[in-house]
């Protein structure tokens, strides 16, 4: 396998374990991606010897590589777990937001997303995989996995290609 | 691109053309629109559930969203905690002065010194020295958020400008 894929499959696969720890999460914030994409750079650095410099597009890439991997492999563990357990956030989220309704005199779109939150939910609550709420929570994944991860690529390479010049 | 070097301060500075101005007015469109996202319970009352779960869930990926974590104003919250509010909006406000004022090249001792104050915060918190201050995350957020902008964003204009 490439190394560039390999060493992003490896740090992106980490990211997405840590991410399922809900005390980690609490300490680690927006900061776990990025610090995955660093980890990525190292570890590709590591496996090129002849490999003096990394170019910022490289680190930005491995970076954009390790956001997807752990994007996908954070919404798979999710989905499994959703499967396993028939619950999630959203089930445990919804008598609050049905609370949260009453109260409000909603119009005929905010009664629409309603229903579709309560087939959601029921899929979840009845078969454990719902293919919107699947949809939804790995685009979102994606999206900023891969902002953060790009972020921390850029950074990773500043950092790394500064630890060789030094 | 005009490099100034002042070599009391072994400090190399880069002031911005019109395509580097471009570049970080971009920067600074995208990071506005982010915050805009995590602000918006607080600008207008979000009547609609789904786009409320969803918005909400969009930014639990890169944030915990404790409640006591989170600045509220009223009953409405911001969608990330304090210590993260506190790092975009640190770049947020590098991100306007780099349009204007000369970008200093950050070392990376600077960068770990930066992070320094977070991490104390984050481990005499959790350590229980100190109870939780949503004003000390959000300040020791607002300096890493300064600083990771000013070593980012050399390093991104030299990947979009191919140096």
């Amino acid at each position: 396998m490439n190394k560039k894929y390999l060493a992003s499959l490896v740090c992106g696969f980490g990211a997405a374990v840590l991410t399922t720890i809900p005390g980690l999460e609490s300490i680690a914030c927006c900061l776990l991606v990025p610090i995955a994409s660093i980890f990525t750079i190292g570890l590709y650095k590591k496996s090129s010897p002849g490999l003096l410099r990394i170019q910022t597009g490289t680190g930005v890439i491995l970076g954009l590589l390790t956001g997807i991997f752990a994007a996908l492999f954070a919404s798979g563990f999710e989905i499994i777990l959703t499967y396993i357990t028939k619950s999630n956030d959203l089930i445990a989220s919804m008598p609050q937001t049905e609370k949260l309704i009453n109260g409000m005199n909603l119009g005929e779109a905010a009664k629409e997303s309603i229903e579709i939150l309560k087939q959601m939910s029921n899929e979840i609550q009845t078969t454990g995989f719902s293919l919107l709420y699947s949809i939804l929570i790995t685009l979102g994944n994606l999206i900023t996995y891969t902002i953060f991860g790009m972020l921390g690529g850029a950074v990773g390479t500043a950092i790394i290609n500064k630890r060789s010049s030094n | 691109m005009q490099i100034v070097l002042s070599k009391n301060f072994k400090l190399i500075s880069v002031k911005p053309d019109s395509k580097i101005f471009l570049i970080r007015f971009i920067i600074l469109l995208l990071l506005a629109s982010w915050i805009a996202g995590f602000l918006l319970p607080l600008i207008i009352s979000i009547e609609n559930p789904f786009i409320n779960y969803f918005l909400k869930r969009f930014y639990s990926t890169v944030c915990h969203q404790e409640s006591f974590k989170c600045i509220s104003i009223g009953h409405a919250g911001m969608l990330v905690c304090a210590r993260c509010t506190g790092i975009y909006f640190g770049a947020f406000i590098t991100s306007i002065s780099s349009l204007f004022i000369v970008v200093p090249f950050i070392s990376k001792k600077l960068l770990m010194i930066s992070i320094l104050p977070l991490m104390m915060d984050v481990f005499l918190t959790t350590s229980g020295v100190y109870t939780y201050s949503q004003f000390l995350s959000f300040v020791t957020g607002i300096i890493f958020g300064m600083v990771i902008y000013l070593f980012t964003i050399l390093e991104l204009e030299k990947f979009i400008l191919n140096k």
